[in-house]
């Protein structure tokens, strides 16, 4: 009898892991506890939120990912589950997460609506600020008009070189910062600037480096990290000022709400716990006054 | 005194107001114009009318003061001896200063045809210093080889700048205009208001004519005429170009251009045709900075005349140039491009030309305001006196918002120069009180 249950029981599970690319769709949990694993997605060269190490990863964002799969655990009771880091691409890192190849996207990103179309996210996880890194010997001109003050200030007479007009090259990294955003920003500024796109921050920073840019748009604590590994000759300077904030969070699948709660849940016990801003402090130089506010709004009550 | 052959013409001394008045101002005036949006034009209307006024007064004082001394001697009209030394040394500071600054920009727009000039500092102060010493050595020739070569550089002001007022027309789009007239949605008073400081200082330099009255021929005729007519050039051109190029370049491209004539002039014919008109504004900024170091040359030549600055600056040449005055003014500058080399220091050299602004319309106040003295002196009718009066108040009250439009910080540098320059003449006075203290009278009949 027993010995038919279980030869029926196998059979239901190999019956499930045929279906499972279909059904992968609808259910992370499921999916999860067929596979006894929990496949955790992030970008491999996104300090310091996410980064490979070895066959495993580390960072703010995956130390909240290994909590989450702590909660999978005892939800599933599967004391043994295992949990898997997989690589993903700035290109596939969305279509990663609708197809079900991995079950959560670790690295924080924006929910925009049209990401929604495809994914649905946690609560945020980080406030995302974009900033600027500019040479140590940037000129006047350039950090008055980073810093959202005109150019130059004073007569503009025959004598006012370049008629008080910065001529710049700012870079971005594709897919970022839009030409029309620093138009919008800095027209009435003084300011005729380039736009020139970058693959990643590192490159980004090379840039303004070798002077072929003047200044490089991008998330504030990435660049931090950057610039103080890379950069600690004090060459490039960070700009205190950020230009514009936006709350960045973990994609889930768009169907599975169960699972969304999941990841709600803990996320919120973290922030009211005071984990959140025990992982700010391990991986992103403490909490600003600013970011403990925003703690008590991302908490779902 | 050379014979007139070696002096500048009328068509001369036009041309030369015309170059120096807007060869290094109007390369990047579209795209400051675009960036507040088309409704800047309408600033022309307040400061065209303002620096006519201006160039008439000046052109009055030409008229009932035909003495040498230009501006200063205006001054000392109605404000003595002191105003005489103070109008100098103002304005040769403000044009040592400005020129360099010229230069700067003029290796700027150079790079795009040099590029090892923006490679770096060292490049910068090379092509700077370079500059200056060819302006200045081109000077050596005398007043009339240096009409001579403006004509030629002029160029660069009528085909591109000139050209396009006329012929821009057949590429003017009226939408275009009406697409660029307020991009940003500021209320229209704040955006003329914000428009006014963009164009209020496009025709200094009508003044260069009464600067060079000792090296023209026929200065009582020539000096008004060219002040008169090289700003009325300067303001109708200025006008048509800024319009029909917003009606020909869509609003956000001219906002963005590093050379918006070349660009207008790419968008018409071909980029060959814009790297030609972009080649030629070089020319005129060039240009302008011969003019303008003549000018800094003779209005130190006319001060050491009259025994207040070094005698060294007054010496000419048998071609009627100072040209040991040029070769101290030049070794100045070159010291003052040192700036250049460091970023610390090129943003103090910055506060030292908004500075230049200030010490430049201040002996606009004090020569204009000579021409009262001027007209009770000639006996002038009350009509005239009226006229001349009521234009001489619009004239002062655009100098003051122009003072007024500095700012603070460069209003304090320049007052602190002024005051100074109390103490400097301080050292002088004592020449000016013997033999007799009628001697002061004389002085305005020599």
């Amino acid at each position: 009898m027993n010995v038919k249950l279980t030869k029926a029981n196998n059979l239901l599970l190999v019956c499930l892991l045929t279906l499972a690319p279909v059904l992968a769709d609808a259910n992370t949990l499921e999916r999860v506890r067929a596979s006894n694993t929990f496949t955790l997605g992030y970008l491999p060269d996104f300090a310091p939120f996410s980064v490979q190490a070895a066959d495993k990863a580390g960072g703010y964002a995956i130390d909240l990912c290994l909590k989450i799969a702590d909660k999978v655990k005892t939800k599933l009771g599967l004391p043994g589950l295992q949990i898997r880091y997989q690589p993903v691409t700035v290109t596939d890192e969305i279509s990663a997460v609708s197809s079900g190849k991995i079950d959560i996207l670790c690295t924080p990103t924006p929910p925009t609506l049209e990401r929604r179309k495809a994914v649905s996210y946690s609560v945020p996880i980080y406030t995302a600020g974009l900033s600027a890194v500019v040479r140590q010997d940037a000129s006047e001109a350039l950090l008055n008009v980073l810093n959202g003050k005109v150019a130059h200030t004073g007569p503009t007479w025959r004598a006012t070189v370049n008629h008080g007009l910065s001529n710049q090259t700012y870079a971005t990294i594709v897919g970022g910062v839009t030409e029309t955003w620093i138009r919008q920003q800095m027209q009435l500024l003084g300011v005729v600037a380039t736009l020139v796109t970058v693959e990643n921050t590192d490159a980004g920073l090379k840039l303004v480096a070798e002077g072929k840019a003047d200044a490089f748009f991008a998330e504030r604590m990435m660049l931090k990290n950057l610039l103080s590994t890379n950069y600690s000759a004090g060459d490039l300077v960070l700009l205190e000022r950020i230009f514009e904030y936006v709350p960045t969070a973990m994609a889930v699948d768009r169907d599975d709400e169960n699972f969304r709660l999941l990841v709600d849940t803990t996320l919120s016990e973290m922030y009211r716990s005071g984990e959140i801003e025990q992982a700010f402090d391990k991986y992103l130089g403490g909490a600003s006054d600013m970011a403990k506010k925003l703690f008590k709004v991302y908490a779902i009550p | 005194m050379a014979d007139s052959s070696k002096k500048m013409s009328l068509m001369g001394l036009t041309t030369l107001v015309t170059v120096n008045m807007m060869g290094s101002g109007i390369i990047m005036l579209p795209t400051s114009m675009a960036q507040l949006g088309a409704v800047s034009l309408l600033s022309w209307i307040v400061t065209a009318v303002g620096s006519m006024a201006i160039a008439y007064c000046f052109s009055q004082c030409g008229i009932y003061c035909p003495r040498s001394g230009g501006l200063s001697a205006y001054t000392e009209e109605a404000h003595a001896k002191s105003g005489f030394f103070l109008c100098s040394y103002l304005y040769f500071l403000s044009l040592a200063i400005a020129n360099v600054a010229v230069a700067i920009s003029a290796v700027g727009y150079m790079t795009s045809f040099v590029p090892w000039l923006g490679s770096g500092a060292i490049p910068l102060f090379i092509g700077t210093v370079g500059l200056l010493w060819l302006t200045t050595v081109a000077n050596f020739g005398g007043p009339g080889i240096t009409g001579k070569i403006g004509a030629i550089t002029v160029w660069g002001v009528i085909i591109p700048v000139a050209g396009l007022s006329i012929i821009g027309w057949f590429w003017f789009k009226p939408d275009v205009l009406a697409a660029a007239w307020n991009p940003n949605n500021l209320p229209i008073s704040e955006a003329i208001s914000k428009a006014i400081p963009l164009t209020l200082w496009a025709f200094l330099g009508m003044e260069s004519a009464a600067q060079a009255s000792d090296a023209v021929e026929d200065p009582k005729r020539t000096v008004p005429l060219a002040c008169l007519f090289g700003t009325l050039g300067a303001a109708v051109v200025y006008v048509l170009s800024t319009t029909v190029i917003q009606g020909i370049i869509p609003n956000a491209e001219l906002a963005n251009s590093s050379a918006p004539f070349a660009l207008v002039y790419a968008h018409m014919f071909n980029p060959t045709v814009g790297n030609i008109i972009m080649a030629l504004a070089v020319m005129a900024c060039v240009g302008s900075l011969l003019g303008w170091q003549f000018t800094l040359a003779q209005t130190a030549k006319m001060t050491a005349d009259q025994g207040m600055f070094l005698k060294l600056f007054s010496k000419v040449s048998t071609r009627n140039a100072p040209i040991v005055g040029m070769l101290v003014c030049g070794v100045l500058q070159t010291l003052l491009a040192l700036s250049t080399i460091s970023p610390n220091a090129s943003a103090q050299f910055g506060k030292l030309v908004s500075l230049a602004a200030v010490t430049n319309l201040i002996p606009y106040v004090t020569a204009a305001t000579g021409l009262l003295v001027m007209m009770y002196k000639a006996k002038v009718s009350a009509g005239v006196y009226t006229r001349n009066t009521v234009l001489l108040l619009v004239a002062v009250a655009y100098s003051l918002y122009a003072l007024y439009a500095c700012g603070k910080d460069a209003v304090f540098g320049g007052t602190l120069v002024l005051v100074f320059g109390y103490l400097l003449y301080s050292f002088l006075a004592k020449r000016f009180v013997d033999p007799s203290p009628t001697a002061q009278t004389r002085a305005d009949n020599p």
